[in-house]
């Protein structure tokens, strides 16, 4: 139920709380926010053993998503 | 499997995934827009630096963008997991790529998954292959 919860809170709920930004994650819990997908994972990377998994995402804006790639 | 789409804003919805890459150090997740016109999936160089591989080191190739000119990728074989699978891919690093997300192409995912796009009901769906 928890994987259930955090997949209907990553497409619906933080796209839009998050939209043009990047968002490290730890055990499906954010940690950390910003403009940059490097300093986010660093600001993760210092409470995460290389054991545990790092969620590192961008949100894109709706203006971004205008694509033709 | 259904993997509902990326609400952007209220209603306009976006095939973004999550996906797992293995790297020596860990396991990292990330977005990824599925991008069926795309030859190869391709990420941000600073992934590989998070995952702790050279991406250099990899086998460069050009590939052609919307604008119509080339950006050089770099192609690794690496483990990831998506859609509930643990597999081998070829997963291209670049410098160049314009925009901020991560490409998910043609390249080992579709040959291993049969991928749908549903945009009525705003879901993709992932059937393995094998």
């Amino acid at each position: 139920m928890k994987k259930k919860g955090f997949d209907l809170k990553f497409a619906h709920e933080m796209p839009r709380k998050y939209a043009g930004k990047f968002v490290a994650t730890i055990n499906e819990k954010v940690i950390a926010t910003g403009k940059g997908r490097m300093e986010v994972f660093r600001k993760a990377e210092k409470v995460a053993p290389p054991s545990v998994k790092i969620g590192v995402f961008y949100f894109p804006t709706r203006k971004e998503m205008l694509t033709a790639l | 499997m259904k993997i509902p789409y990326l609400e952007i804003e209220k209603g306009i919805f976006a095939p973004v995934v999550r996906l797992e890459l293995s790297g020596p150090i860990r396991w990292i997740e990330m977005e990824a827009y599925v991008d069926s016109g795309a030859s190869y999936s391709i990420f941000k160089a600073e992934v590989a630096e998070m995952l702790g591989i050279s991406y250099l080191k990899g086998h460069r190739t050009l590939l052609t963008v919307g604008d119509g000119g080339l950006i050089p990728i770099y192609l690794h074989n690496l483990t990831v997991k998506f859609a509930g699978h643990e597999f081998r891919a070829t997963i291209g690093f670049s410098d160049k790529l314009g925009v901020e997300f991560n490409l998910l192409g043609r390249a080992s995912f579709f040959r291993k998954f049969m991928i749908c796009f549903n945009d009525k009901e705003n879901f993709l769906s992932a059937a393995w292959l094998g």
